[in-house]
């Protein structure tokens, strides 16, 4: 709808696209990321939001659910569609399975209104880092708090030391090092690391995510590897800037 | 009584025909009038009185023949005696079986009541009333007791107790106790103990049928309690957002904001806390009204006075819109919860000009009937497109989600909670020739005296 852009702020740190139909939200939102360098542009609608992906002129997208025109998973699928642009999606809704139906849909992020403003824009910077850096270019080796992991010789090392892991703890260990930042699902990581016919056994992750935390010295509590999503999913933490 | 009734009865007749000096076949009659009046009364009466007159009957014989010098006649004495036995006991036999259809009909009779009672919703603790009071008058009984998994109920008849029953059969237990001078014989015992079988099968039917009506009530309101909460837990999120992105970026170091930007974040702080009150403030309404139906105020008000104070009211919001008021000459005191209707006709004049046209007309209407007063918002706006005239009333519906004329989405169904609190009833419909019309009809009740239903119409002051 409205073209708000603001280039007194310096060097843009990205280009970002606000979709949602509660102007004063969409107001508050846009003057806060400019006022952090991004350059920002609102519109209200799902259709306008569309276009407005297909114009290429944005590097992310921050969608609100609760939209008037279309509802907002429709919005998302069709983003998805035809563009891998990150989107973070902003809703009012409480319900772990809305949000698991999110990421499975595409969503790269969510945060739940009402969200803290520094989360959500560490949110946003993981997910550009994540368009800027795209997955087969994330280095095969992380160093990170010590640790190495060498994935293309399947090596996790801490401080010179190797740590024996099994072939399945490798696998996890891939799939959420090479998605740093990412909230994965239990059905997306099951399907990654034991096969397409698994999808329920969140158990299995639980498992096997106890098992990682204690071989790489990780605390639950205070993660610096892998972060829970209660009842929703997994996030590799990416190494301190 | 059963032997006092058949040696009077047989004695008059005996003395009767001795006196009328009438030979022995008279006497027969006379005879066989008092077994039949004696077998009405009970079986071993009729068989007494039947013993009794032939004994009289050979008295009597043997008198008449003294004074005709004229044998007696063993053979007929004997046939006597036959008849006077066969003859009670037919009356007997007629005599039962009139009492077992008549007691027959009545069990059918008493069945179909409580049947139709249970069916038409009496609660099961009623009708086992009904069923140990129906089951007293019925059997004659001095006391009878009914009991179901549920409830228990006793009745008291009469003083004096006889033989005591107990019945029990599936879910019911029944103590009978007969009355000490009206035995039950075995035959009504045992149509009684059927009746209270059928009667248990019905309170056992009804206990589980009004239990699970209960349970899906209890159902139905903790769901569309959770579906509210739900909604309004995501409506009070969004504002919520908004304010703590606002805050947040104002306190925020950082950011680098530019004077207008600080005022406009200031602003959106501002009107999004007040949203946020007036969400508040109608979610505590809306479920006040709804969970308290105590709160109606029923008291003779003046409806004219109160549409006066609530267009001048609206009328400062409203530059653009003429509000046009259009009571009945005649409308007197009608009895109405004030605040609630201020209410109402609040959330319905905002509505109206909220979405009609600058300069269109807004119409207020009374028109008041004997038994209800009805109440219309009239407007010349858009009106409400087919298939949305009952959802416009439910929580957070938006006709036009994101646009800035729209309210909490609540006014609406807390309109229609304050006028069902009234057992009254708010309908849309569209205005001929374009726009929306909104009705509430309150039935008009005089709290004064509650089974005349009639408005108070002030035929001595005029509006």
């Amino acid at each position: 709808m409205s073209q708000e852009r603001n280039a007194d702020h310096g060097e843009s740190q990205g280009r970002i696209l606000i979709v949602d139909d509660e102007a004063p939200l969409r107001r508050a939102l846009s003057i806060s990321l400019r006022a952090r360098g991004y350059e920002v542009r609102g519109v209200s609608g799902g259709e306008q939001a569309i276009v407005a992906v297909a114009d290429h002129v944005s590097d992310l997208v921050l969608l609100d659910l609760g939209l008037g025109d279309i509802d907002g998973l429709e919005v998302l699928e069709r983003i998805r569609g035809m563009s891998e642009i990150p989107v973070i999606v902003l809703t009012a809704r409480d319900s772990q399975s809305d949000k698991v139906l999110l990421l499975d849909a595409g969503a790269d992020d969510y945060v739940t209104k009402p969200f803290d403003t520094e989360e959500l824009l560490a949110r946003i910077r993981s997910a550009m880092r994540r368009r800027v850096e795209p997955m087969d270019e994330v280095a095969l080796v992380v160093e990170q708090d010590g640790v190495t992991i060498d994935l293309a010789r399947q090596l996790v090392t801490i401080a010179g030391e190797r740590v024996p892991l099994t072939p399945t703890e490798l696998a996890m260990i891939e799939v959420m090092a090479t998605h740093p930042g990412r909230l994965l699902t239990h059905d997306y990581l099951l399907r990654q690391v034991w096969g397409p016919g698994y999808g329920k056994e969140s158990n299995y992750l639980r498992t096997y995510v106890g098992q990682l935390r204690k071989k790489l010295r990780d605390d639950a509590a205070a993660p610096r590897f892998i972060a829970t999503e209660s009842g929703i999913g997994y996030r590799w933490l990416p190494g301190s800037e | 009584m059963r032997f006092v009734l058949p040696l009077a009865a047989v004695a008059f007749a005996s003395l009767t025909t001795y006196w009328l000096g009438s030979d022995p076949v008279v006497a027969a009659l006379g005879l066989i009038a008092a077994v039949i009046v004696s077998a009405a009364f009970d079986r071993v009466a009729g068989l007494f009185a039947a013993v009794l007159a032939t004994i009289s009957l050979v008295w009597l014989t043997a008198l008449h023949d003294a004074a005709t010098e004229r044998h007696i006649e063993g053979l007929e004495i004997a046939i006597f005696a036959i008849v006077a036995i066969l003859v009670a006991t037919i009356v007997t036999r007629e005599r039962r079986a009139r009492r077992t259809a008549r007691l027959a009909e009545r069990e059918t009779e008493f069945r179909i009541r409580v049947t139709d009672a249970v069916m038409r919703g009496m609660p099961v603790s009623e009708a086992v009333d009904m069923g140990a009071r129906g089951l007293s008058q019925i059997y004659e009984l001095a006391a009878c007791t009914l009991a179901t998994s549920t409830t228990v109920s006793t009745v008291e008849r009469h003083p004096k107790h006889g033989r005591l029953f107990n019945i029990t059969t599936g879910k019911i237990s029944a103590a009978v106790t007969a009355r000490e001078d009206l035995p039950l014989n075995a035959r009504t015992l045992e149509s009684l103990t059927v009746l209270v079988t059928t009667l248990g099968v019905l309170f056992d039917r009804a206990t589980l049928e009004q239990e699970l009506d209960r349970t899906r009530i209890d159902f139905e309101t903790n769901k569309a309690r959770a579906v509210f909460f739900a909604a309004a837990g995501h409506n009070l999120r969004t504002p919520l957002a908004s304010i703590r992105v606002s805050l947040s970026t104002l306190l925020d170091a950082q950011a680098e904001l530019i004077a207008t930007e600080r005022e406009e974040l200031i602003q959106t702080a501002y009107d999004e806390m007040l949203r946020l009150e007036n969400l508040v403030t109608n979610v505590l309404t809306l479920s006040r009204v709804r969970s308290d139906q105590s709160t109606v105020d029923l008291q003779p008000v003046d409806l004219g006075e109160i549409i006066k104070v609530t267009v001048n009211r609206i009328e400062p919001i409203a530059p653009d819109h003429t509000l046009v008021v259009d009571l009945p000459a005649a409308l007197g005191m009608v009895p109405l919860c004030q605040t609630m209707i201020e209410q109402v006709l609040t959330n319905l004049l905002e509505n109206a000009v909220r979405w009609a046209p600058p300069e269109s007309p807004v119409t207020i209407e009374v028109l008041a009937g004997p038994s209800q007063v009805r109440l219309s918002v009239i407007d010349r706006g858009p009106g409400v497109p087919a298939g949305a005239e009952e959802e416009i009333f439910s929580e957070f519906f938006h006709l036009a989600p994101g646009d800035p004329r729209e309210g909490s989405g609540l006014g609406l169904a807390i309109a229609r909670a304050m006028v069902e609190a009234h057992k009254g009833q708010l309908r849309y419909g569209p205005t001929p020739g374009g726009g929306a019309t909104f009705t509430a009809e309150f039935p008009v009740v005089d709290p004064t005296s509650p089974t005349e239903h009639r408005i108070l119409v002030d035929h001595g002051s005029d509006e």
